[in-house]
């Protein structure tokens, strides 16, 4: 999964569950508190909510940011999710 | 040179011995309040939510010293050796080459307890730190970093120490869980690949089958190396001494049985008792018979008695976290002025409602195991395989699931001669959506196969390896099959990207969202699988009680495919 997103100069990238926050200075802490949040958004989902990053970009919306990257990883073929 | 040192150290050290006791003692009042602070912080449990504690199998390992006190507290002690062996060996005190001898020697030894304390690492301080990362959520890489730079090692070694803790926990849980589900003995089961170590020239530490694996013993016996002479309870167990060669870098971990030769699992009606009576011979005199069997399960018993159990809690809950959404908003709404404080508060808010929830989960427990919807066995976890490392983070959440999974499933013996025949592997894969995949093949017609873990919750665990069931019981897929098609008769199929969109939905994913807990439950996959028990098993593990009020039918037919499972006859 990949998503990125941005909020006044600074931007959150979640990488396979892994977020990095790039940036300064009150735009950063506030990414910073939101991506401390991401475990939990991720923690929470099940196969049945759809795929992680786009449930993630999702709720990163909600919270105000500007989303735009948003890759999950095809099911395989054949496969009960 | 390095044995005459290593006899130096040997002879140091017992020299040492009150000088090393004094430093225990003076540190074990300390230890009492770190004990308690690092059981309120305690790891999430392994196995049943009530059984040990993670900290419970790291404070075995108590007994090792810090690495930084030992050479200030002892260093004197090794100081005054040395000059009275100087002085023996005839060199007056004053002569520069004895002065040379000790100046070397010092330096020598302490680079041997310097190494010796490293391999102390695997000790209580080390479980202090593991504890603190999982309190300021750092994992992984993060975490070794932590620990190298602290103990001076590289991060191989940290990685390597944090492992190994991590697995000498997981095995104390295990042995504390054999132990409360009534298993007399137990079975050392390594991971049985070409990685296990073996006996080989210049080692004794063999986990093979010509050491550990396959061992029976006694539950409350330690398991002995016909090799090495090592003792241990159980995989990773150090407290009777067991040096770090049977430690490190295991993998291995054990199953219990009744019967000495290992082969009885609980409820196994074959197994001799301790009598020397197979369990299902009827005792003199013989009990009178049941009127109602209590291992039945009836759902709607099940829903009144939740209700009562339950309903207070479930109201407690949703006011903490309606407390912690709402300082959140209000952290995010007002930025700026006052953040800080806005931050505390919701810190804080979100800490009572994870706290509360952290409880409830206990308290659902024991109402599913008093209302026996869950069973205390865990016949089936062992023949699962788990493949992550033991450090991995989410592994505690992904034991739990399995053995919400085990107790659920009990000593059904359908699933576990399909597990045996040929084992399930659960693979991690963090940020990837959760799946399950079998892998028929002509050797078997068990379903095998694996389960991609998604985020590795117990939910996730629960709900794929409902799949897994629906795959080894074909007349419940048909029956569950016939239950979705009745509820949604009449209903068009429909995108669940239409109904959710931008939730990352496949196209080819469709449904007949009826009014279940989900529109994900009437999934139509044609006559290959469906939803309705793997979403009943995860939704009667997470919330049973929301689950008894939302969808009562629902709620009821997960119980009888339950039934079914354990006891038999039709779904």
């Amino acid at each position: 999964m990949r998503v990125v997103a941005l909020y006044r100069g600074a931007r959150l990238v979640v990488v396979n569950g892994e977020w990095s926050v790039s940036g300064s200075g009150e735009p950063a802490e506030r990414l910073r508190d939101i991506a401390s949040r991401v475990d939990e958004v991720l923690d929470e989902l099940g196969p049945s909510d759809g795929g992680p990053a786009h449930v993630l970009a999702e709720w990163l919306r909600e919270q105000g940011l500007d989303v735009t990257t948003v890759r999950d990883r095809p099911l395989p073929r054949g496969v009960v999710p | 040179m390095a044995r005459a040192r290593l006899s130096w150290l040997r002879a140091a050290l017992r020299a040492a011995r009150d000088a090393l006791r004094e430093v225990e003692r003076s540190k074990r009042a300390d230890q009492a309040a770190e004990r308690r602070r690092i059981e309120e912080r305690a790891l999430p449990p392994i196995g049943d939510p009530d059984v040990l504690r993670i900290v419970d199998a790291l404070s075995g390992l108590s007994s090792e010293l810090y690495t930084g006190r030992l050479l200030e507290e002892v260093g004197p002690v090794f100081d005054r050796l040395l000059r009275e062996t100087v002085s023996r060996a005839g060199f007056m005190e004053s002569d520069p080459r004895a002065q040379a001898i000790i100046r070397e020697t010092q330096g020598y030894i302490r680079s041997d307890l310097f190494k010796w304390a490293q391999g102390a690492m695997l000790a209580e301080p080390l479980a202090r730190d593991l504890v603190g990362g999982m309190d300021t959520g750092t994992f992984g890489t993060p975490l070794y970093r932590k620990v190298a730079a602290k103990y001076g090692v590289t991060i191989y070694d940290a990685e390597r120490n944090v492992r190994t803790t991590y697995t000498t926990a997981a095995g104390s849980t295990e042995l504390a869980s054999l132990k409360r589900s009534g298993y007399k003995f137990k079975t050392w089961v390594s991971s049985r690949d070409h990685r296990v170590r073996r006996k080989r020239a210049g080692r004794v530490d063999d986990h093979s089958s010509t050491g550990f694996d396959g061992q029976t013993v006694p539950v409350d016996e330690p398991f002995v190396s016909p090799t090495s002479g090592a003792r241990m309870m159980h995989p990773g167990d150090r407290s009777l001494g067991a040096p770090g060669v049977e430690i490190y870098n295991c993998r291995c971990t054990m199953v219990g049985s009744v019967t000495a030769d290992g082969r009885g699992e609980l409820g196994d009606s074959s197994a001799p008792d301790e009598t020397g009576h197979a369990a299902n011979e009827p005792a003199p005199p013989p009990p009178p018979p049941p009127v109602v069997d209590p291992n039945r399960l009836d759902g709607a018993r099940i829903r009144d008695e939740l209700e009562k159990r339950l309903g207070d809690l479930d109201r407690q809950l949703a006011e903490l976290d309606a407390e912690s959404t709402g300082a959140w908003k209000e952290l995010t709404r007002h930025e700026g002025e006052g953040y800080q404080e806005k931050k505390a508060a919701w810190t804080a808010a979100k800490e009572r409602a994870a706290d509360a929830r952290r409880a409830a989960n206990m308290t659902r427990y024991q109402a599913l195991v008093d209302l026996r919807v869950l069973t205390t066995s865990k016949a089936a976890r062992p023949v699962v395989n788990v493949r992550l490392r033991s450090s991995n983070p989410a592994l505690p959440s992904i034991e739990r699931g399995l053995a919400l999974w085990a107790n659920l499933v009990g000593d059904s013996p359908e699933v576990l001669a399909a597990i045996r025949a040929r084992p399930v592997d659960l693979v991690f894969s963090k940020g990837r959506r959760a799946f399950y995949e079998s892998r028929p093949d002509a050797t078997s017609q068990a379903p095998g196969g694996y389960v991609m873990m998604g985020n590795g919750s117990a939910g996730t665990v629960v709900h794929e390896l409902g799949h897994y069931l629906e795959r080894v019981y074909p007349d419940v897929t048909a029956s569950s099959i016939a239950w979705r098609n009745a509820r949604t008769a009449g209903e068009p199929l429909v995108k669940l990207q239409t109904l959710f969109p931008g939730a990352g939905y496949d196209s080819w994913e469709v449904t007949r969202p009826d009014a279940f807990v989900h529109p994900y439950v009437g999934k139509d996959y044609g006559n290959r699988a469906t939803e309705v028990l793997s979403m009943g098993l995860q939704r009667l593990m997470e919330d049973p009680l929301k689950f008894a009020r939302d969808d009562p039918g629902h709620f009821d037919y997960t119980v009888s495919v339950l039934d079914r499972i354990r006891n038999g006859g039709p779904p």
